[in-house]
Protein backbone atom coordinates (compact mmCIF):
# COMPACT_ATOMS: atom_id res chain seq x y z
CA UNK A 1 0.00 0.00 0.00
CA UNK A 2 1.19 3.83 -0.96
CA UNK A 3 1.59 6.34 1.46
CA UNK A 4 -1.73 8.58 1.19
CA UNK A 5 -1.39 11.90 0.68
CA UNK A 6 -4.23 14.46 1.27
CA UNK A 7 -3.57 17.87 -0.66
CA UNK A 8 -5.80 21.09 0.71
CA UNK A 9 -5.80 24.37 -1.00
CA UNK A 10 -7.96 26.70 -2.67
CA UNK A 11 -6.02 27.33 -5.19
CA UNK A 12 -6.95 24.66 -7.65
CA UNK A 13 -4.06 24.72 -10.18
CA UNK A 14 -1.80 24.40 -7.05
CA UNK A 15 -3.42 21.54 -5.19
CA UNK A 16 -3.93 19.52 -8.54
CA UNK A 17 -0.15 20.29 -9.54
CA UNK A 18 1.30 18.79 -6.34
CA UNK A 19 -0.72 15.95 -6.44
CA UNK A 20 0.09 15.16 -9.96
CA UNK A 21 3.67 15.36 -8.88
CA UNK A 22 2.92 12.85 -5.72
CA UNK A 23 1.19 10.36 -8.10
CA UNK A 24 4.40 10.28 -10.57
CA UNK A 25 6.45 9.60 -7.30
CA UNK A 26 4.07 7.03 -6.42
CA UNK A 27 1.49 7.92 -3.57
CA UNK A 28 -1.92 7.71 -3.22
CA UNK A 29 -3.48 11.54 -3.28
CA UNK A 30 -6.70 13.41 -2.47
CA UNK A 31 -7.37 16.79 -3.32
CA UNK A 32 -9.86 18.69 -1.72
CA UNK A 33 -10.45 22.66 -2.05
CA UNK A 34 -11.82 23.63 1.22
CA UNK A 35 -11.82 22.38 4.35
CA UNK A 36 -15.42 21.43 4.77
CA UNK A 37 -14.72 19.20 2.05
CA UNK A 38 -11.87 17.79 3.48
CA UNK A 39 -13.28 17.25 6.95
CA UNK A 40 -15.76 15.27 5.00
CA UNK A 41 -13.16 13.17 3.29
CA UNK A 42 -11.24 12.43 6.68
CA UNK A 43 -14.58 10.81 8.44
CA UNK A 44 -14.30 8.39 5.87
CA UNK A 45 -10.91 7.51 4.67
CA UNK A 46 -7.45 7.97 6.29
CA UNK A 47 -4.59 9.25 5.17
CA UNK A 48 -1.00 9.55 6.44
CA UNK A 49 0.51 12.58 5.35
CA UNK A 50 -1.97 16.16 4.97
CA UNK A 51 -0.80 19.16 2.68
CA UNK A 52 -2.89 22.18 3.91
CA UNK A 53 -2.99 25.21 2.75
CA UNK A 54 -3.45 28.10 5.64
CA UNK A 55 -5.29 31.09 4.16
CA UNK A 56 -8.09 29.52 2.40
CA UNK A 57 -11.72 31.38 2.45
CA UNK A 58 -14.41 29.79 4.97
CA UNK A 59 -11.67 27.70 7.31
CA UNK A 60 -8.64 28.49 7.59
CA UNK A 61 -5.78 26.51 7.52
CA UNK A 62 -4.71 26.11 11.18
CA UNK A 63 -7.91 25.72 12.50
CA UNK A 64 -8.55 22.50 9.80
CA UNK A 65 -5.42 21.05 10.83
CA UNK A 66 -6.57 21.25 14.37
CA UNK A 67 -10.09 19.32 13.27
CA UNK A 68 -8.22 16.74 11.32
CA UNK A 69 -5.76 15.99 13.34
CA UNK A 70 -8.36 14.89 15.97
CA UNK A 71 -9.97 12.46 13.70
CA UNK A 72 -6.22 11.00 12.02
CA UNK A 73 -3.93 11.98 15.19
CA UNK A 74 -1.08 9.31 13.99
CA UNK A 75 -1.03 11.53 10.56
CA UNK A 76 1.63 13.92 9.46
CA UNK A 77 0.64 17.62 8.87
CA UNK A 78 2.22 20.04 7.00
CA UNK A 79 0.76 24.13 5.98
CA UNK A 80 1.75 25.63 3.23
CA UNK A 81 1.91 29.53 2.64
CA UNK A 82 2.31 32.73 0.73
CA UNK A 83 1.82 34.37 3.32
CA UNK A 84 4.71 33.34 5.88
CA UNK A 85 5.64 35.56 8.95
CA UNK A 86 7.55 34.44 11.93
CA UNK A 87 4.44 34.53 14.10
CA UNK A 88 2.65 32.46 11.35
CA UNK A 89 5.49 29.85 11.32
CA UNK A 90 5.95 29.63 15.21
CA UNK A 91 2.11 29.35 15.57
CA UNK A 92 2.07 26.38 12.89
CA UNK A 93 5.16 24.78 14.66
CA UNK A 94 3.49 25.37 18.46
CA UNK A 95 0.23 23.68 17.17
CA UNK A 96 2.36 20.69 16.39
CA UNK A 97 2.44 20.68 12.52
CA UNK A 98 5.76 18.89 11.07
CA UNK A 99 6.81 21.94 9.33
CA UNK A 100 5.57 25.36 7.65
CA UNK A 101 6.55 25.79 3.70
CA UNK A 102 6.42 28.92 1.87
CA UNK A 103 5.18 29.11 -1.06
CA UNK A 104 6.16 28.88 -4.14
CA UNK A 105 7.23 25.34 -2.89
CA UNK A 106 10.11 23.32 -3.26
CA UNK A 107 8.81 20.03 -4.47
CA UNK A 108 12.60 18.40 -4.14
CA UNK A 109 12.65 19.25 -0.44
CA UNK A 110 9.23 18.71 0.33
CA UNK A 111 9.81 15.08 -1.38
CA UNK A 112 12.59 14.68 0.89
CA UNK A 113 10.52 15.57 4.27
CA UNK A 114 7.55 13.03 3.02
CA UNK A 115 7.59 9.85 4.91
CA UNK A 116 7.41 7.02 2.03
CA UNK A 117 5.77 4.44 3.57
CA UNK A 118 2.16 4.26 5.23
CA UNK A 119 1.79 5.24 9.44
CA UNK A 120 0.91 1.89 11.05
CA UNK B 1 28.95 92.53 2.37
CA UNK B 2 26.64 93.21 5.44
CA UNK B 3 22.92 92.12 5.25
CA UNK B 4 21.35 93.68 2.54
CA UNK B 5 20.78 98.11 2.76
CA UNK B 6 17.22 97.83 2.86
CA UNK B 7 17.44 96.31 6.39
CA UNK B 8 16.60 99.78 8.34
CA UNK B 9 19.03 101.06 11.27
CA UNK B 10 17.35 99.98 14.50
CA UNK B 11 14.53 101.78 15.60
CA UNK B 12 11.91 101.31 18.49
CA UNK B 13 8.99 100.20 15.94
CA UNK B 14 8.94 96.90 14.75
CA UNK B 15 8.44 95.23 12.46
CA UNK B 16 10.33 96.77 9.75
CA UNK B 17 8.95 98.01 5.89
CA UNK B 18 11.82 95.74 4.47
CA UNK B 19 10.43 94.57 1.48
CA UNK B 20 12.13 92.93 -1.56
CA UNK B 21 12.41 95.60 -4.78
CA UNK B 22 14.49 92.82 -6.48
CA UNK B 23 12.33 90.69 -9.34
CA UNK B 24 13.32 87.07 -7.72
CA UNK B 25 13.46 85.96 -4.24
CA UNK B 26 16.39 85.93 -2.55
CA UNK B 27 17.98 82.15 -2.16
CA UNK B 28 18.15 82.18 1.65
CA UNK B 29 14.57 84.76 2.31
CA UNK B 30 15.10 83.50 6.16
CA UNK B 31 18.35 85.41 6.77
CA UNK B 32 16.84 88.64 4.99
CA UNK B 33 13.28 88.36 6.49
CA UNK B 34 14.63 87.67 10.20
CA UNK B 35 17.93 89.85 9.93
CA UNK B 36 14.93 93.03 8.55
CA UNK B 37 12.43 91.55 11.11
CA UNK B 38 14.90 92.05 13.75
CA UNK B 39 16.38 95.55 12.80
CA UNK B 40 19.99 93.95 12.36
CA UNK B 41 21.84 96.47 10.09
CA UNK B 42 25.15 97.01 8.42
CA UNK B 43 25.94 98.74 11.56
CA UNK B 44 25.83 96.01 13.73
CA UNK B 45 27.18 93.87 11.85
CA UNK B 46 30.63 96.71 11.43
CA UNK B 47 30.45 96.11 15.19
CA UNK B 48 30.57 92.38 15.56
CA UNK B 49 33.44 92.77 13.13
CA UNK B 50 35.51 95.62 15.16
CA UNK B 51 34.84 93.41 18.41
CA UNK B 52 35.83 90.33 17.44
CA UNK B 53 39.99 91.19 18.32
CA UNK B 54 39.04 91.81 22.05
CA UNK B 55 36.24 88.80 22.09
CA UNK B 56 38.52 85.90 20.61
CA UNK B 57 40.46 84.99 23.89
CA UNK B 58 37.07 84.41 25.07
CA UNK B 59 36.54 81.66 22.45
CA UNK B 60 38.23 78.79 23.53
CA UNK B 61 36.44 79.13 27.11
CA UNK B 62 33.11 79.30 25.69
CA UNK B 63 33.96 76.46 23.64
CA UNK B 64 35.04 74.36 26.40
CA UNK B 65 32.21 75.19 28.43
CA UNK B 66 29.84 74.42 25.66
CA UNK B 67 30.76 70.71 25.32
CA UNK B 68 30.77 70.46 28.61
CA UNK B 69 27.63 70.95 28.94
CA UNK B 70 26.77 68.43 25.45
CA UNK B 71 28.58 65.86 27.56
CA UNK B 72 27.01 66.32 30.56
CA UNK B 73 23.57 65.85 29.27
CA UNK B 74 22.53 62.37 28.82
CA UNK B 75 20.66 63.09 25.83
CA UNK B 76 22.97 65.39 23.92
CA UNK B 77 26.25 62.97 25.16
CA UNK B 78 24.99 60.30 23.40
CA UNK B 79 25.50 62.07 19.96
CA UNK B 80 28.24 62.19 20.53
CA UNK B 81 28.73 58.62 21.07
CA UNK B 82 30.78 58.78 23.66
CA UNK B 83 34.01 58.52 21.18
CA UNK B 84 36.76 61.04 22.54
CA UNK B 85 38.85 61.33 19.37
CA UNK B 86 35.47 63.71 17.96
CA UNK B 87 35.33 66.28 20.67
CA UNK B 88 38.61 67.86 19.33
CA UNK B 89 36.98 68.02 15.97
CA UNK B 90 33.74 69.36 17.19
CA UNK B 91 35.29 71.96 19.17
CA UNK B 92 37.04 73.57 15.98
CA UNK B 93 33.98 73.34 14.52
CA UNK B 94 32.35 75.22 16.56
CA UNK B 95 35.07 78.23 16.94
CA UNK B 96 34.93 78.07 13.00
CA UNK B 97 31.13 79.19 13.62
CA UNK B 98 31.92 81.64 15.94
CA UNK B 99 34.66 83.01 13.55
CA UNK B 100 31.06 83.57 11.45
CA UNK B 101 29.49 85.22 13.91
CA UNK B 102 32.21 87.54 14.04
CA UNK B 103 32.86 88.23 10.64
CA UNK B 104 30.84 91.00 9.82
CA UNK B 105 29.63 89.17 6.58
CA UNK B 106 26.20 87.56 6.77
CA UNK B 107 25.92 86.65 2.91
CA UNK B 108 24.37 83.99 0.89
CA UNK B 109 27.52 81.60 1.55
CA UNK B 110 26.89 82.58 5.32
CA UNK B 111 23.36 80.97 5.19
CA UNK B 112 23.94 78.21 3.15
CA UNK B 113 26.63 76.77 5.89
CA UNK B 114 24.60 77.96 8.86
CA UNK B 115 21.47 76.19 6.67
CA UNK B 116 23.96 72.71 6.80
CA UNK B 117 24.36 72.84 10.58
CA UNK B 118 20.38 72.37 10.46
CA UNK B 119 21.14 69.64 8.44
CA UNK B 120 23.26 68.08 10.39
CA UNK B 121 21.33 68.86 13.70
CA UNK B 122 18.63 66.86 11.34
CA UNK B 123 20.89 63.87 10.39
CA UNK B 124 22.05 63.02 14.22
CA UNK B 125 18.80 63.60 15.22
CA UNK B 126 19.43 66.23 17.91
CA UNK B 127 16.05 68.37 18.45
CA UNK B 128 15.55 71.85 18.46
CA UNK B 129 14.99 72.54 22.17
CA UNK B 130 18.77 71.63 22.81
CA UNK B 131 19.60 73.57 20.04
CA UNK B 132 17.56 76.42 21.70
CA UNK B 133 19.21 76.04 24.80
CA UNK B 134 22.67 75.79 23.43
CA UNK B 135 22.02 78.79 21.84
CA UNK B 136 21.01 80.90 24.85
CA UNK B 137 24.46 79.58 26.68
CA UNK B 138 26.78 81.03 24.08
CA UNK B 139 24.04 84.22 23.74
CA UNK B 140 24.67 84.31 27.48
CA UNK B 141 28.74 83.80 27.33
CA UNK B 142 29.24 86.27 24.15
CA UNK B 143 27.12 89.01 25.95
CA UNK B 144 29.26 88.59 29.44
CA UNK B 145 32.66 88.88 27.43
CA UNK B 146 31.50 91.39 25.79
CA UNK B 147 30.56 93.22 28.78
CA UNK B 148 34.01 92.61 30.65
CA UNK B 149 36.17 93.12 27.45
CA UNK B 150 34.16 96.66 26.75
CA UNK B 151 33.32 97.66 30.05
CA UNK B 152 33.97 101.30 29.39
CA UNK B 153 33.55 101.52 25.53
CA UNK B 154 30.44 103.46 25.03
CA UNK B 155 29.77 100.91 22.23
CA UNK B 156 28.84 97.97 24.59
CA UNK B 157 25.09 98.81 24.69
CA UNK B 158 24.54 98.19 20.70
CA UNK B 159 27.48 95.64 20.63
CA UNK B 160 25.23 93.61 23.55
CA UNK B 161 22.16 93.96 21.31
CA UNK B 162 24.09 92.98 18.30
CA UNK B 163 25.26 89.83 19.67
CA UNK B 164 21.81 88.98 20.78
CA UNK B 165 20.54 89.69 16.85
CA UNK B 166 22.55 87.71 15.58
CA UNK B 167 22.50 84.78 17.81
CA UNK B 168 18.59 84.64 16.96
CA UNK B 169 19.55 84.98 13.23
CA UNK B 170 21.33 82.01 13.45
CA UNK B 171 18.93 80.15 15.48
CA UNK B 172 16.46 81.18 13.47
CA UNK B 173 18.24 79.91 10.71
CA UNK B 174 19.39 76.71 11.82
CA UNK B 175 16.10 76.00 13.65
CA UNK B 176 14.16 76.80 10.11
CA UNK B 177 16.16 74.20 8.19
CA UNK B 178 15.89 71.76 10.86
CA UNK B 179 11.98 72.46 10.31
CA UNK B 180 12.14 71.69 6.92
CA UNK B 181 14.86 68.75 6.35
CA UNK B 182 12.66 67.12 9.12
CA UNK B 183 9.41 67.39 7.30
CA UNK B 184 11.02 66.68 4.02
CA UNK B 185 12.44 63.22 5.99
CA UNK B 186 8.72 62.73 7.80
CA UNK B 187 7.62 62.69 3.57
CA UNK B 188 10.01 60.66 2.99
CA UNK B 189 9.40 57.97 5.39
CA UNK B 190 6.00 58.10 4.89
CA UNK B 191 6.17 57.34 1.09
CA UNK B 192 8.64 54.42 2.34
CA UNK B 193 6.05 53.03 4.44
CA UNK B 194 3.31 53.22 2.06
CA UNK B 195 5.80 51.56 -0.57
CA UNK B 196 5.96 48.80 1.65
CA UNK B 197 2.51 47.97 2.59
CA UNK B 198 2.29 48.23 -1.34
CA UNK B 199 5.41 45.94 -1.28
CA UNK B 200 4.44 43.42 0.85
CA UNK B 201 0.79 43.24 -0.37
CA UNK B 202 2.12 42.59 -4.19
CA UNK B 203 4.95 40.58 -2.72
CA UNK B 204 2.36 38.07 -1.04
CA UNK B 205 -0.03 37.97 -3.83
CA UNK B 206 2.53 36.89 -6.85
CA UNK B 207 3.50 34.20 -4.86
CA UNK B 208 0.25 31.74 -5.28
CA UNK B 209 0.69 32.34 -9.03
CA UNK B 210 4.35 31.63 -8.86
CA UNK B 211 3.43 28.68 -6.54
CA UNK B 212 1.43 26.92 -9.86
CA UNK B 213 4.01 28.07 -12.11
CA UNK B 214 6.81 26.73 -10.14
CA UNK B 215 4.97 23.81 -9.52
CA UNK B 216 4.02 22.84 -13.07
CA UNK B 217 7.44 23.21 -13.84
CA UNK B 218 8.51 20.27 -11.75
CA UNK B 219 5.45 18.53 -13.39
CA UNK B 220 6.73 19.16 -16.75
CA UNK B 221 10.46 18.00 -15.48
CA UNK B 222 8.63 14.85 -14.62
CA UNK B 223 6.68 14.05 -17.45
CA UNK B 224 9.05 15.19 -19.83
CA UNK B 225 11.01 12.05 -21.54
CA UNK B 226 14.72 12.89 -22.01
CA UNK B 227 16.29 13.96 -24.85
CA UNK B 228 13.45 16.60 -25.64
CA UNK B 229 13.41 19.61 -27.00
CA UNK B 230 10.96 21.12 -24.42
CA UNK B 231 13.77 20.30 -21.65
CA UNK B 232 16.09 23.78 -22.42
CA UNK B 233 12.12 26.13 -22.11
CA UNK B 234 11.01 24.24 -18.73
CA UNK B 235 14.29 24.77 -17.50
CA UNK B 236 14.11 28.77 -18.44
CA UNK B 237 10.71 28.92 -16.74
CA UNK B 238 12.39 27.36 -13.85
CA UNK B 239 15.14 30.05 -13.56
CA UNK B 240 12.74 32.49 -14.01
CA UNK B 241 10.92 31.48 -11.21
CA UNK B 242 13.48 31.25 -9.02
CA UNK B 243 14.19 35.17 -10.33
CA UNK B 244 10.77 36.16 -9.19
CA UNK B 245 11.03 34.84 -6.11
CA UNK B 246 13.47 36.25 -4.88
CA UNK B 247 12.80 39.40 -5.98
CA UNK B 248 9.53 38.92 -4.05
CA UNK B 249 11.68 38.07 -1.49
CA UNK B 250 13.86 41.49 -1.65
CA UNK B 251 10.72 43.01 -2.21
CA UNK B 252 9.20 41.63 1.23
CA UNK B 253 12.49 42.21 2.89
CA UNK B 254 13.01 46.16 1.98
CA UNK B 255 9.33 46.16 3.02
CA UNK B 256 9.89 44.48 6.82
CA UNK B 257 10.70 46.98 9.61
CA UNK B 258 12.40 44.36 11.53
CA UNK B 259 14.90 46.01 13.91
CA UNK B 260 18.23 44.24 14.02
CA UNK B 261 19.39 41.51 16.45
CA UNK B 262 22.60 42.83 17.49
CA UNK B 263 24.26 39.45 19.13
CA UNK B 264 27.52 39.35 18.70
CA UNK B 265 29.05 37.28 15.94
CA UNK B 266 32.78 37.34 14.28
CA UNK B 267 32.14 38.23 10.74
CA UNK B 268 35.45 37.24 9.57
CA UNK B 269 33.67 33.51 10.02
CA UNK B 270 30.57 35.40 8.46
CA UNK B 271 32.89 36.66 5.22
CA UNK B 272 33.95 32.71 4.92
CA UNK B 273 30.52 31.54 4.82
CA UNK B 274 29.25 33.92 2.09
CA UNK B 275 31.93 33.37 -0.44
CA UNK B 276 31.73 29.59 -0.16
CA UNK B 277 27.70 30.11 -0.70
CA UNK B 278 28.51 32.65 -3.49
CA UNK B 279 28.01 31.39 -7.13
CA UNK B 280 30.96 32.59 -8.97
CA UNK B 281 33.13 31.50 -11.79
CA UNK B 282 36.89 29.99 -11.84
CA UNK B 283 37.77 33.85 -13.39
CA UNK B 284 37.11 35.49 -9.70
CA UNK B 285 39.31 35.07 -7.45
CA UNK B 286 38.74 36.51 -3.51
CA UNK B 287 41.36 38.49 -1.52
CA UNK B 288 40.44 38.61 2.16
CA UNK B 289 41.70 41.35 4.67
CA UNK B 290 40.80 41.16 8.03
CA UNK B 291 42.34 43.50 10.55
CA UNK B 292 39.64 43.64 12.86
CA UNK B 293 38.94 39.93 14.53
CA UNK B 294 36.41 40.52 17.56
CA UNK B 295 33.00 39.98 17.76
CA UNK B 296 30.95 42.96 16.26
CA UNK B 297 27.86 43.50 17.37
CA UNK B 298 24.78 43.83 14.80
CA UNK B 299 22.58 41.59 13.31
CA UNK B 300 24.21 38.65 11.65
CA UNK B 301 21.26 37.34 9.54
CA UNK B 302 20.90 41.07 7.90
CA UNK B 303 24.73 41.34 7.83
CA UNK B 304 24.95 38.52 5.56
CA UNK B 305 22.43 39.79 3.29
CA UNK B 306 24.12 42.81 2.67
CA UNK B 307 27.83 40.70 2.22
CA UNK B 308 26.05 38.41 -0.28
CA UNK B 309 24.57 41.61 -1.99
CA UNK B 310 28.03 43.73 -2.28
CA UNK B 311 29.38 40.96 -3.45
CA UNK B 312 27.15 39.68 -5.81
CA UNK B 313 27.23 42.80 -7.43
CA UNK B 314 31.11 43.06 -7.36
CA UNK B 315 30.86 39.21 -9.08
CA UNK B 316 28.57 40.37 -11.69
CA UNK B 317 30.72 43.68 -12.49
CA UNK B 318 34.03 41.71 -12.76
CA UNK B 319 35.00 40.94 -16.81
CA UNK B 320 37.76 38.50 -17.40
CA UNK B 321 40.17 37.68 -14.90
CA UNK B 322 38.60 39.38 -11.69
CA UNK B 323 40.28 40.15 -7.84
CA UNK B 324 37.34 41.40 -5.58
CA UNK B 325 38.82 42.34 -1.82
CA UNK B 326 37.00 42.18 1.29
CA UNK B 327 38.71 44.46 4.21
CA UNK B 328 37.63 44.67 7.42
CA UNK B 329 39.02 47.35 9.24
CA UNK B 330 38.48 49.19 12.76
CA UNK B 331 38.45 53.27 13.15
CA UNK B 332 37.51 54.76 16.43
CA UNK B 333 34.34 52.88 17.21
CA UNK B 334 33.44 52.03 13.94
CA UNK B 335 33.81 48.51 12.37
CA UNK B 336 34.37 49.14 8.37
CA UNK B 337 33.47 46.55 5.83
CA UNK B 338 34.96 47.42 2.38
CA UNK B 339 34.06 45.27 -0.57
CA UNK B 340 36.50 46.72 -3.99
CA UNK B 341 36.70 45.14 -7.08
CA UNK B 342 39.02 45.57 -10.13
CA UNK B 343 36.28 46.07 -12.79
CA UNK B 344 35.28 48.86 -15.01
CA UNK B 345 34.41 50.92 -12.37
CA UNK B 346 31.00 53.08 -11.65
CA UNK B 347 29.73 56.35 -14.14
CA UNK B 348 29.85 59.06 -11.81
CA UNK B 349 26.65 60.00 -12.84
CA UNK B 350 24.97 56.99 -11.12
CA UNK B 351 26.70 57.26 -8.01
CA UNK B 352 24.13 58.99 -6.14
CA UNK B 353 21.38 56.52 -7.17
CA UNK B 354 23.26 53.24 -6.82
CA UNK B 355 21.00 53.41 -3.36
CA UNK B 356 17.77 53.82 -4.88
CA UNK B 357 15.03 50.94 -4.61
CA UNK B 358 14.43 49.69 -8.49
CA UNK B 359 17.50 51.51 -10.10
CA UNK B 360 19.47 48.89 -11.85
CA UNK B 361 21.96 49.06 -14.37
CA UNK B 362 21.82 45.67 -15.21
CA UNK B 363 19.53 43.63 -17.15
CA UNK B 364 17.85 41.18 -15.62
CA UNK B 365 18.89 43.18 -12.47
CA UNK B 366 16.29 43.53 -9.55
CA UNK B 367 16.83 47.38 -8.56
CA UNK B 368 16.44 46.26 -4.85
CA UNK B 369 19.97 44.52 -3.39
CA UNK B 370 21.71 47.41 -2.49
CA UNK B 371 18.78 49.93 -1.92
CA UNK B 372 18.10 46.78 0.93
CA UNK B 373 21.28 46.96 1.89
CA UNK B 374 21.22 50.36 2.36
CA UNK B 375 17.79 50.05 4.95
CA UNK B 376 19.67 46.85 7.04
CA UNK B 377 22.84 49.51 7.46
CA UNK B 378 20.65 52.43 8.45
CA UNK B 379 18.66 49.76 10.46
CA UNK B 380 22.32 49.66 12.58
CA UNK B 381 23.24 53.33 12.76
CA UNK B 382 25.59 53.20 10.09
CA UNK B 383 26.58 54.33 6.85
CA UNK B 384 27.05 52.57 3.09
CA UNK B 385 28.60 54.05 0.01
CA UNK B 386 30.52 53.60 -2.88
CA UNK B 387 32.66 55.12 -5.42
CA UNK B 388 35.43 54.29 -8.10
CA UNK B 389 38.91 53.33 -6.55
CA UNK B 390 42.32 55.73 -7.48
CA UNK B 391 43.38 53.17 -10.71
CA UNK B 392 40.77 50.84 -12.17
CA UNK B 393 37.42 49.49 -10.08
CA UNK B 394 35.12 50.45 -7.62
CA UNK B 395 34.21 50.13 -4.11
CA UNK B 396 31.52 50.00 -1.26
CA UNK B 397 32.17 50.26 2.09
CA UNK B 398 30.02 49.60 5.30
CA UNK B 399 30.57 51.42 8.74
CA UNK B 400 28.85 50.04 11.29
CA UNK B 401 29.10 51.42 14.97
CA UNK B 402 29.79 49.45 17.55
CA UNK B 403 29.23 52.13 20.54
CA UNK B 404 26.27 51.90 22.41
Amino acid sequence: MSCRVLVVDDNADFAENIAEILDIEGYETHVAYDGTSALAYAADHRFDVALVDVRMPGMDGITLYGKLTELHPSATFFLMTAFSTEERLAQGLAAGVRAVLDKPVEVDNLLRMLPREPSP
Amino acid sequence: MAIERRIPEPSASRPSEAGASSSSPPPYPVLQEIGAYLGFSEADARLLAEARPKLEPYFDELVDAFYEAVLANPTTSTLVRGDADRIPELKCSLRSWLDGVFSGNYDDTYAEQRERIGQAHVRIDLEPRYVVAAMSLVRARLQRAAADAFADDPRLPQLDEAIGRICDIELALMVDTYCRDYADRVRGVERLALFGQLAASIGHEIRNPLAVIASSVAVLKRRIEEPSALSKQVERIRRQVVLSEQIVEDLLELARDRDPDRSGFALESLVDQVLADLPHGRHVRFEKDIQFRDPIRADMGQIRQVLFNLLSNAVQAAGGQAVIGVVVTQEGSDVILRIEDDGPGIDADIVPRLFDPLFTTRSGGTGLGLALCKKIVEKHHGTIRAGNRDGRGAYFEVRLPQAT
